[in-house]
């Protein structure tokens, strides 16, 4: 029995046990346990602090690193402003029109079945091997495990677990996260998406499971399919830059660059179904 | 006394983790400084503190670690004690050595979490890791000097009142 009398050893087989425990008691709860909700709730505010610095500092640089792309980028959306504008026009004129029709034929509008809640990123989760991030809305403000965020430009992912006031998004270029989606022009809605990086390590996502018929064709745009209920339907997520066929399974599998750039993000919305109480998206 | 400076070091170090490295990220891998701090500490101070600050450490990174909790508690508890044997085997004063098992050290951590990841279905981009595990060393290269004063400096005081 001189093991046990090792001061060392003993501590070390309760610590390694009590952890192994942890990890499997975690693995399949949604909620941060109390004792680290309570100290995130310290931390996080130095956190923000340090965070927005970093990220203007970052801005600044990046604008005069890169000028003569910003001057033209300038150049550019202005002409599209005014195109939009020009299409915003003729849009309200179309949406007046749809409202008094809706309201002939008494139909429900499905895109008001949702809240969206916009909130911060206030930190970087995940330990840089897979990419989260950590936002400045919890509990509190009516999020749940398995929401889904979106950012102005498309799907951002999915809330892996929340604390009172902050909560971890995991992105959608982390390969622990597959998307039911949908093919634009051929509406097809068998595909999965799930992270992906090709040789010069950018962040990409990879469409797998499409018929081998399938007209897919690069240029195309990926929305969500709503299958599975865990996403709205019909969020954008990314267009296709390269189509492969994979003979051995006997599928087509597309290469997708999403619309969000994920290292230049800085707000993002989480949407919240007005009603229903588990997650759960109507389409 | 001590503990309570290794502490407050160690929270300010889990804040400029998750702050500040990000914007430091070389083709997206940034260096974990909490983890090189831990090991470093180890290496200096021997077994006992191994496992006290290897625990600490590894609780304050699983905050932030997804919904799994445990898991850098877990590995980080055993790799400090690594670190500690390592440790007690080469002349402290030097960096070379401390320099160089940080990397291995910290690449062991990647495959350890890899392999309790894929357990639980999960899964890790390990090339990123790999870079975190060399930039870290930079890292740890500059740091580690310090990290050996601030240590010493303590036990000084104490030989000197004692003696």
């Amino acid at each position: 029995m001189k093991f046990f009398k090792n001061k060392l050893a003993v501590t070390i087989i309760v610590l390694s046990v009590t952890f192994l425990g942890l990890i499997i008691y975690t693995s399949n709860s949604s909620q941060k346990d109390a004792a680290s909700s309570g100290v995130a709730t310290l931390t996080n505010p130095l956190q923000k602090v340090l965070h927005n610095m970093n990220n203007r500092l970052k801005t600044t640089v990046d604008f005069f690193l890169n000028f003569s792309e910003v001057k033209e980028e300038n150049k550019k959306l202005t002409k599209e402003n005014i195109d939009l504008k020009n299409k915003l026009i003729e849009y309200n004129k179309l949406k007046e029109e749809n409202d008094r029709l809706r309201e002939i034929l008494n139909f429900s509008n499905s895109k008001n079945k949702y809240d969206y809640i916009g909130s911060e990123i206030i930190g970087y989760s995940g330990e840089s091997f897979s990419k989260g991030y950590i936002i400045d809305k919890g509990e509190k403000d009516g999020l749940a495990k398995d929401m889904a965020v979106i950012s102005n430009k498309g799907l951002v992912g999915k809330i892996t677990s929340v604390g009172t006031n902050w909560a971890i998004v995991e992105s959608l270029i982390s390969e622990n996260i597959s998307v039911a989606v949908m093919v634009e022009s051929t509406r097809e809605t068998t595909g999965i998406l799930s992270g992906y990086k090709n040789y010069n390590s950018e962040n990409l996502a990879v469409v797998t499971n499409l018929p081998i018929n399938s007209e897919i064709k690069e240029g195309d745009v990926i929305l969500t399919s709503g299958l599975g209920q865990i996403y709205p339907k019909e969020i954008r997520i990314g267009e296709v830059i390269s189509v492969e066929t994979d003979e051995v399974k006997v599928m087509k599998k597309a290469i997708v660059r999403p619309y969000v750039d994920f290292n230049k993000l800085e707000e993002i919305f989480a949407v919240v179904p007005k009603e229903t109480r588990d997650i759960k998206y109507e389409n | 006394m001590k503990k309570r400076v290794i502490i407050l070091i160690s929270i300010l170090l889990l804040i400029l983790d998750n702050a500040l490295m990000p914007f430091l990220a070389i083709n997206g891998s940034y260096p974990k400084l909490l983890f090189i701090f831990a090991l470093a500490y180890s290496i200096i101070n021997g077994r006992k503190e191994a496992v006290f600050i290897g625990t600490f450490t590894g609780i304050l990174q699983d905050i932030y670690f997804y919904n799994l909790f445990g898991i850098n508690s877990l590995i980080n508890l055993f790799l400090c004690l690594l670190a500690a044997i390592i440790g007690e085997n080469i002349y402290r004063e030097k960096r070379l050595i401390p320099v160089i098992s940080s990397i291995f050290i910290y690449i062991l951590k990647v495959f350890a979490i890899y392999i309790i990841f894929k357990l639980l279905g999960k899964t890790i981009d390990i090339k990123i890791g790999i870079y975190s595990a060399l930039y870290s060393s930079v890292f740890m290269f500059f740091g580690y000097n310090y990290i050996f004063k601030l240590c010493n400096n303590e036990y000084e005081k104490i030989n000197w009142r004692f003696k």
